[in-house]
């Protein structure tokens, strides 16, 4: 996380390269700060440089879908296919037996690729789905890509929560010294 | 029950065979029987295998002509869904090409369909022999006894795979695993005379068990309950 986001949102909003006399003058701050906050800001890749003092912000990065199947989907992919090969209906349970992959990453990653039509599911509840594969689901070797976003998300803000957690705690206050007395609310 | 694959003797030994099987030396047979009966775990010990450890994996279809046959290799070896090769010699050609491009095993389930075909297990192991890319026949007895009375067969045959009934140890295990309950030597006796050693059964009585075990609020069945509820359920999924 930048220290000075304000920088940025600033200048992503100008819609336009901006100089440091400019980031300066609309925060309020000497040439010489701006000048050393926007040169940590572009050594961390947050602005970029475009010479002749001209400071814009690097492209969106927006998040886009990986070209290959993670393996554990990569595998359950592959047992459903050798498992449909056998014939007859299987559950969530025998694929995630067979690829020795979690239950629940397999029921969410099924209910996904029923979802997308590679499967076809029957149930009488409670029993669980029994599945088949489609008859147009892809072949083997091009296992459907489940993209999770929100869990994406998830594991962004605890990547960032850890690093946040691994910085030096703020200087406590010392135990000898003695409190100040808070001011008591007026009387209403 | 738990959703665990459970490495119990008879996986371990596929585990082995095939590997090595694999990292034969050029020139010597790598063709292998994965033989056992109905019920004792070869399907889905293969299909964990194929799955976890690399290797191609088809199934023998009762109708299969040569070319049908060919067409199914293709498209196994490709990972493609089907193949549609009109002669049988370019399916063989191109089959042969694929293969010759890498050395994962190719596991044929219910290969009892095919050992009474000569010309389908004549084409295969011509192109095992050509290419040095192991092939796993796996089937009933029958797979095992007719591939050793063809003579062209039964040299080449260089890995059996027995797959056995389970174990008293095996039977404890599996229950302590799928079901976290404990057996003691008496109600694991018990159970594995009722399974009779076949892994089909036991799953199916385990099922009961647990639910047994969990009404009478107990983690360690007696061989009475065991008998009473697991007997039951073999013979009725029978």
């Amino acid at each position: 996380m930048s220290e000075w986001p304000v920088i940025q949102r600033w200048t992503r909003k100008q819609g336009r390269p901006v100089t440091i006399s400019e980031i300066a003058e609309h925060l309020k701050l000497t040439h010489a700060v701006a000048l050393s906050k926007v040169v940590k800001l572009v050594e961390a890749g947050e602005l970029v440089d475009l010479g002749g003092d001209q400071i814009t912000v690097p492209p969106p990065k927006r998040d886009q879908p990986p070209e290959e199947a993670p393996p554990m989907q990569a595998k359950i992919w592959t047992a459903i296919c050798n498992r449909d090969l056998k014939g007859g209906a299987w559950t969530a349970k025998d694929i995630a037996r067979i690829a020795e992959a979690s239950l629940n990453y397999t029921q969410y990653y099924l209910a996904w690729l029923r979802k997308q039509g590679h499967l076809t599911a029957h149930r009488k509840p409670p029993a669980p789905y029994r599945h088949r594969l489609h008859p147009d689901a892809p072949p083997i070797s091009e296992p459907p890509i489940w993209w999770n976003k929100r869990n994406r998300a998830i594991r962004r803000r605890q990547k960032e929560k850890a690093c946040a957690a691994q910085r030096p705690p703020a200087p406590r206050r010392s135990a000898n010294r003695p409190r100040q007395p808070k001011e008591d609310a007026p009387m209403k | 029950m738990k959703t665990k694959f459970l490495q119990t003797g008879n996986v371990k030994a596929l585990v082995a065979g095939l590997g090595a099987l694999s990292n034969t030396s050029p020139g010597v047979p790598k063709l292998s029987v994965v033989s056992g009966e109905a019920g004792r775990g070869k399907t889905e010990a293969t299909l964990w295998y194929a799955s976890n450890r690399g290797a191609r994996y088809m199934v023998a279809n009762a109708l299969w002509g040569e070319l049908w046959m060919l067409n199914d290799l293709y498209a196994c070896l490709r990972g493609i869904k089907r193949a549609k090769f009109g002669t049988k010699k370019k399916a063989y050609e191109e089959c042969k090409r694929l293969m010759d491009q890498e050395s994962l095993p190719i596991i044929i389930d219910e290969a009892d369909r095919i050992v009474r075909r000569f010309t389908h297990l004549e084409a295969l192991r011509d192109l095992s022999d050509r290419t040095g890319v192991p092939i796993v026949f796996v089937g009933t007895e029958e797979v095992l006894l007719s591939l050793q009375q063809r003579e062209t067969f039964a040299s080449r045959i260089s890995q059996v795979i027995q797959f056995k009934p389970l174990t008293l140890e095996e039977v404890q295990m599996a229950t302590s695993e799928l079901s976290g309950l404990q057996l003691d030597d008496k109600a694991g006796a018990k159970l594995l005379e009722i399974c009779g050693g076949y892994f089909r059964d036991l799953v199916v009585a385990l099922e009961h068990l647990e639910r047994a075990a969990r009404a009478n609020k107990t983690t360690q069945p007696p061989a009475e309950l065991v008998s009473r509820v697991s007997g039951r359920a073999v013979l009725r999924a029978a």
